[in-house]
């Protein structure tokens, strides 16, 4: 990319003069549409963002056994994920070190060694240069072989997650974490045997900046009262119609609890209480937590796995679990967990990881994985796949609409007019922790506002100053 | 590591019910008809057609090398619907605020290639190809999505109807943004 002119104060000056800084406008709470349309503003992205976060790139079940490989990407970049024989996980480049071409071309497989079609170069499971042919007539004064491997990005593991970070001075991925580890165990970390992938990811092709979603999932609570008004009228809704006035029908999942912490990950929690009144009635709020979760147990866990969470999770979290349980959780900058609830103890919920993957600043690729609890029965397994797909995903009737939203909105910003519009973030509940509140972070109790999404746009905004790592 | 389910590649050729016989046509008008009542958005006529043990879904594809096949995901899908999963759908898909299809798509399914594979006076199982453009709002190109679809299809009271199908699509990224239409 080109070299772009920087002052301290304001960070990358573009093209036309402007500021970066003037973009994410800290004092009006207001972004300007121009990030989402902006190809050199796309550049930066590529460069501070994704050369520089931890990106999440797989799940360890996806390769189980020494040779397994899939390739996925990081920024514009395809990397090869590949399990080793002593079991460790590396996240390679996926570029002859040669002449660049890509020397894996399956999205997965099972391999000793990754041998480039162009000239041959062969490469060995852990990316190290294995050999060329005719090595001694073409590199008669040797081919330095040492430092002619695949270009190995950081890696590290959390609740079977893979994430991988290019940048040597990153922090180490729990210190990226901070006090959203604590959420994020809730979500993936809860059982015995853990979470497993079910095969492949869905993969499309959003007509929109890959920003339009990740802000979403940062905590937009507020879009699902009209864009996803639908789901009123589905069974969804059902067991409350007959209790509920119109109002709280609408609003069931707006109140809650969202949490952010300042390394840009989000999360929003759903009061059971509002969500569930016909499974959790009044005069079972003082039951202990465990009994509370068997009665509505998260997604992909049967009432008899709920004991095996005593194991894994602190009393605190299984109260949260419990009361006001993380359905999305956004790890900053472009990976979701969701975990939504059944509405009864027999309903399965959907359990499903989400990545927005940048293409150009008009486009993203949007991957969907679905999830199982490893120990849970087959039959449950099924239905919790089954589940997962209506709701989330391609076809899932909850996101088809989100896939309405983004696409306009990115019209909207290719209109001269439109990309000087602001996206507006004005509506701010404010840090207000409850007493029992056991996690860390910026928690803000009540009706979902923009407190979340604001947060992620400020961490955005830290990233392409360039004033981290 | 999974590889491709080999089991969706089929190579055996129409036997019992050969070109242009009487059932032959019968599957192909059946065929023709369903995609205008799709294109036509007659969702609820298109229920009519499915069996009540219908099942109906659409693994995901990926690139493999060919010794891994020909990457068909056996466990993993777009679609994995049933008769009253498919009704709810409809009924959302027919409601006032499901914008993903509303404006709906201009969607032109074109149905190619068929083969009833095996079968008899009753029950059938049928290989086609469908080419499925998809345009809206007001752009100038289409979404394009191509596929083999494998159906088995069940005369049902003199009417045959649709038991069971399998989309197998062709794209390993799919290029439209959602899966708001039936294939």
């Amino acid at each position: 990319m080109t070299r772009i002119e920087e002052k301290v104060d304001v960070g990358p000056i573009l093209a036309d003069g402007t500021p970066f800084a003037e973009l994410v406008d800290v004092e009006a709470r207001e972004v300007s549409m121009r990030v989402l349309h902006d190809p050199e503003i796309f550049e930066i992205e590529l460069d501070r963002l994704f050369g520089r976060a931890w990106v999440c790139v797989a799940h360890a079940s996806e390769v189980p056994e020494a040779g397994n490989f899939v390739t996925r990407t990081i920024g514009a970049d395809s990397v090869i994920v590949g399990r080793q024989s002593d079991g460790r996980i590396l996240v390679m480049l996926n570029v002859c070190t040669h002449r660049g071409m890509q020397v894996c071309r399956a999205d997965a497989g099972t391999t000793r060694r990754f041998r480039c079609p162009y000239h041959g170069w062969v490469f060995g499971q852990d990316g190290h240069l294995v050999g060329a042919p005719f090595e001694n007539e073409m590199y008669s004064d040797g081919l330095e072989k040492e430092v002619r491997g695949l270009q190995q990005a950081r890696v590290e593991t959390f609740g079977g997650l893979v994430f991988a970070n290019w940048s040597p001075t990153a922090p180490a991925f729990l210190e990226y974490l901070g006090d959203s580890k604590y959420y994020f165990e809730m979500m993936l970390d809860r059982t015995d045997d853990g979470l497993e992938v079910v095969g492949a990811p869905q993969r499309f092709i959003i007509p929109a900046n890959w920003k339009t979603a990740a802000e979403q999932f940062a905590g937009d609570g507020y879009h699902a009262v009209t864009l996803h008004q639908s789901l009123q009228q589905l069974g969804s809704a059902k067991a409350i119609a007959n209790t509920a006035s119109t109002d709280v029908r609408r609003t069931v999942n707006q109140i809650g609890v969202d949490v952010s912490t300042p390394e840009g990950h989000g999360f929003r929690c759903f009061d059971k209480r509002f969500a569930f009144p016909h499974v959790l009635t009044d005069d079972l709020l003082s039951r202990p937590a465990i009994d509370r979760l068997r009665l509505l147990p998260p997604a992909g866990l049967t009432p008899e796995m709920v004991s095996q969470m005593e194991r894994h999770l602190d009393a605190g979290q299984l109260e949260v679990l419990a009361a006001v349980p993380p359905s999305v959780g956004e790890f900053f900058p472009s990976s979701v967990f969701m975990s939504v609830y059944g509405r009864t103890a027999e309903g399965v919920g959907a359990l499903a990881l989400h990545t927005f993957n940048p293409v150009s600043a008009d486009a993203f690729e949007m991957w969907h994985w679905t999830f199982v609890e490893k120990g849970a029965p087959e039959e449950f397994k099924r239905k919790t796949r089954v589940s997962t797909n209506f709701a989330l995903g391609m076809s899932g009737v909850i996101e088809q609409d989100d896939a309405e939203s983004w696409p306009a909105m990115q019209r909207s910003a290719r209109g001269l007019m439109g990309r000087r519009h602001t996206l507006k973030y004005n509506s701010l509940l404010g840090v207000n922790k409850p007493e029992w509140w056991p996690g860390g972070g910026f928690v803000y109790a009540g009706y979902t506002k923009d407190d979340n999404q604001w947060n992620w746009w400020l961490r955005y905004r830290e990233f392409m100053m360039g004033h981290l790592w | 590591m999974t590889a491709g389910d080999e089991s969706a590649v089929d190579t055996r050729q129409p036997r019992s019910v050969p070109y242009g016989s009487a059932t032959y046509l019968e599957v192909m008008a059946f065929l023709i008809e369903e995609a205008a009542i799709l294109d036509e958005d007659r969702f609820h006529d298109w229920l009519a057609l499915l069996t009540p043990d219908v099942g109906y879904r659409m693994p995901v594809r990926r690139t493999l090398l060919r010794r891994d096949g020909l990457g068909h995901e056996p466990g993993s899908f777009y679609f994995e619907e049933d008769a009253s999963s498919l009704a709810v759908r409809v009924s959302r898909l027919t409601d006032t605020n499901a914008w993903a299809e509303d404006p709906p798509s201009r969607v032109r399914r074109f149905v190619a290639n068929v083969r009833v594979i095996e079968g008899g006076s009753d029950e059938v199982e049928v290989s086609s190809y469908l080419l499925v453009l998809r345009n809206r709002w007001s752009n100038p190109s289409y979404d394009i999505l191509t596929a083999q679809r494998r159906d088995l299809l069940r005369r049902m009271t003199g009417e045959w109807r649709l038991a069971d199908r399998t989309v197998h699509v062709d794209q390993a990224v799919l290029g439209t943004p959602n899966l708001a239409i039936f294939l």
